[in-house]
């Protein structure tokens, strides 16, 4: 038995061993003793399985009408009422819901990936291209995200991908300023000079080095991002621009409400509740891995 | 002779600041013999760090180099950049200062040996990992298959050092660049890791550049050393010839600066008054002069000359009064 073994030994029998965990095991435990942030975790899960659930089991299909049941508010038979045509609000949401789900996934994988490459390089070679990929963030900085998705809604709006590719252009920007920050600062790592002293490349150095030890704060960047893509999107689609019938949207219902208010105000007030819910969770959630992937700053926050 | 490993002649290398040109390095010139371990000495911003940046070519890109890097038979500061990666790690490896920063923290420490080899050597990825924990065994990390699977923050500053110099050996370099190897680490571990790295010298046959301004260091380990100040050679020599002859007002300064164990009991240490100079600024004449004890009118004007010292070449020294300095030396000894 080797003298570190001993030592264990002894250290375990008084109760005084430090195991050493992995990182990823230290940031569960710290995001499990997040409250709000483990509680907006398992709503986000409890509803997104829902948006998927509700449909299979409800009796109704989606664009299914009862024209003795208009404009309904809640009751046993439709918990969520039925619109001016009659058709299952509850079903309409879930699918609904869906769709705005599906949006918020694929913005966050394109802006995330678009982001991070233009970030990296802009922080790595820094110069012209650092310059090149500023005047693009400038740009689309400067000029009101709305208007340019109006205007580009008019000529590209209409299916559910060409929404989220719209929404995802705009995006990029915040997690491309994240990651060239980070970039700027972990380039000048010791040990990314060791690594060039070692004989790495600048794509190893980008890929292998720097971009592991930057994940940490684009991760929470990503959970806001999806959640400002949901009301991006509802947006668009509140305005007549997003997605298009028989497609349907969170924004799209609260859109096609807005004429009934004073008929059925819950028409209005549960996709608007669920849209609500879902942004405020993944904020909470975005706080939770940033306190979890970062103790100093909670440290300083308390 | 045999042919040195690293010959720098005449480096300069000055970068920009917001306040105008820092000349950090000033003509440097010296030979690195193959297997020997060659001390670089110096303060704080003596330029010693710059030149062996400037040897593996990783300083900032708006920095002005002149002169000559001979390594290998060709100038390293006229190759292109993809040649001069293949020497960087295979040619020339580095030991970094803080090993606490200079591993990558989300890497696991085989991986990044493993990465070492696979940079320089065409060997499967699995090859590459029993060769990493070969290297760990090589360098006295116990359990090198359960440790090459960890990461950094779980090895101490010494197992973390040691892992740096198996990463530096991995490829057998004929020049091992070490940044002030011991400075982070704990005296204990000191003379551990330095007894470390004269083993993986032994075993690989590389020589040292070894960078420090640890007088104790260079005591116990090199062959030769260089002292330099305000970028500039101002002695070099055998250890030796340094440590026991020197003949540089600013080595001796260095020298009874630092406490001895057999100093008689109750000698003071003598401190080298003022500070550094200002490398934006230095002074005219000789850097050392507004420091030195000695230093007369005529030092101020111009800066001295390296000169040789003794008859075979081998000990030179950067000084004005180098002829008069043994009265000098002996005058101060008895006041």
């Amino acid at each position: 038995m080797s003298d570190t073994t001993v030592e264990q030994h002894q250290l375990e029998a008084e109760g005084l061993s430090i195991k050493p965990k992995s990182f990823g095991r230290q940031t569960w435990e710290r995001f499990r003793r997040h409250r709000l942030a483990m509680i907006s975790f398992v709503i986000l899960v409890l509803l997104i399985s829902s948006f998927w659930i509700v449909p299979i089991l409800s009796p109704y299909g989606v664009n299914e009408y009862d024209i003795k049941d208009l404009s309904q508010g809640p009751s046993w038979k439709h918990p969520f009422g039925t619109d001016d045509i009659g058709r299952d609000l509850m079903t309409r949401t879930m699918e609904g819901a869906q769709v705005s789900i599906y949006i918020a996934a694929v913005v966050a994988l394109v802006s995330t990936g678009i982001g991070t490459l233009l970030g990296a390089f802009a922080g790595y070679f820094g110069k012209w291209v650092d310059a090149v990929v500023n005047q693009m963030i400038n740009l689309i900085l400067v000029v009101p995200a709305i208007v340019v998705l109006l205007v580009m809604g008019i000529k590209f709006g209409g299916s559910v991908n060409q929404v989220a590719l719209l929404v995802a252009a705009i995006s990029w920007i915040t997690i491309a300023r994240i990651v060239r920050g980070l970039f700027f600062q972990i380039k000048e790592a010791e040990f990314v000079q060791a690594a060039r002293a070692a004989g790495a490349g600048p794509g190893r150095i980008i890929f292998r080095h720097i971009l592991p030890n930057a994940m940490g704060p684009v991760l929470v960047q990503i959970t806001l991002v999806s959640g400002a893509a949901i009301i991006l999107e509802s947006t668009l689609s509140f305005l007549g621009l997003g997605v298009t019938p028989p497609n349907t949207s969170l924004g799209k219902l609260i859109s096609d409400s807005k004429g009934f208010i004073t008929v059925t105000p819950s028409r209005v007030l549960i996709p608007g509740a669920i849209l609500t819910a879902l942004v405020l969770c993944l904020n909470f959630l975005g706080d939770g891995l940033r306190d979890a992937l970062d103790p100093a700053t909670r440290k300083t926050r308390q | 002779m045999t042919e040195p490993v690293i010959s720098f002649d005449d480096l300069s290398v000055s970068f920009p600041t917001d306040d105008g040109m820092v000349r950090a390095v000033r003509n440097v010139s010296f030979d690195v013999e193959p297997g020997e371990v060659m001390a670089v000495v110096g303060e704080s911003g003596s330029g010693k760090s710059v030149t062996a940046l400037a040897a593996m070519r990783l300083h900032p890109g708006s920095t002005e180099i002149t002169g000559e890097v001979r390594f290998g038979g060709r100038d390293l500061l006229g190759i292109g950049e993809k040649e001069m990666r293949r020497v960087r790690g295979n040619g020339i490896a580095m030991i970094f200062q803080d090993p606490m920063t200079a591993l990558n923290p989300v890497m696991k420490v085989g991986a990044q040996i493993a990465e070492m080899v696979l940079t320089h050597d065409d060997v499967s990825k699995k090859e590459a990992w029993t060769r990493a924990a070969d290297l760990l065994e090589s360098v006295g990390v116990p359990e090198p298959g359960r440790r090459v699977k960890q990461y950094p923050h779980e090895f101490s500053g010494g197992m973390r050092q040691r892992a740096m110099i198996a990463m530096a050996i991995a490829n057998g370099p004929d020049l091992l660049i070490a940044d002030e190897p011991t400075t982070a680490l704990d005296v204990t571990i000191q003379a551990q890791v330095l007894e470390v790295m004269k083993t993986a010298q032994e075993a690989t046959g590389a020589a040292i550049l070894l960078i420090t301004h640890d007088l104790g260091v260079v005591a116990g380990i090199a062959d030769r050393v260089v002292v330099m100040y305000g970028g500039r050679v101002f002695e070099s020599g055998s250890a030796d010839q340094v440590f026991y002859r020197s003949q540089n007002p600013y080595t001796r300064g260095l020298m009874s600066s630092i406490p001895r164990l057999d100093a008689p009991k109750g000698e003071r240490l003598i401190p080298i008054p003022g500070t550094p100079p200002n490398v934006l600024n230095p002074p005219s004449g000789c850097a050392f002069g507004p420091r030195c004890a000695f230093a007369s009118d005529g030092c101020h004007e111009a800066h001295a000359e390296l000169m040789s010292v003794g008859f075979d070449g081998t000990h030179r020294s950067r000084c004005h009064k180098l002829a008069e300095l043994p009265d000098l030396f002996a005058a101060a000894e008895t006041r």
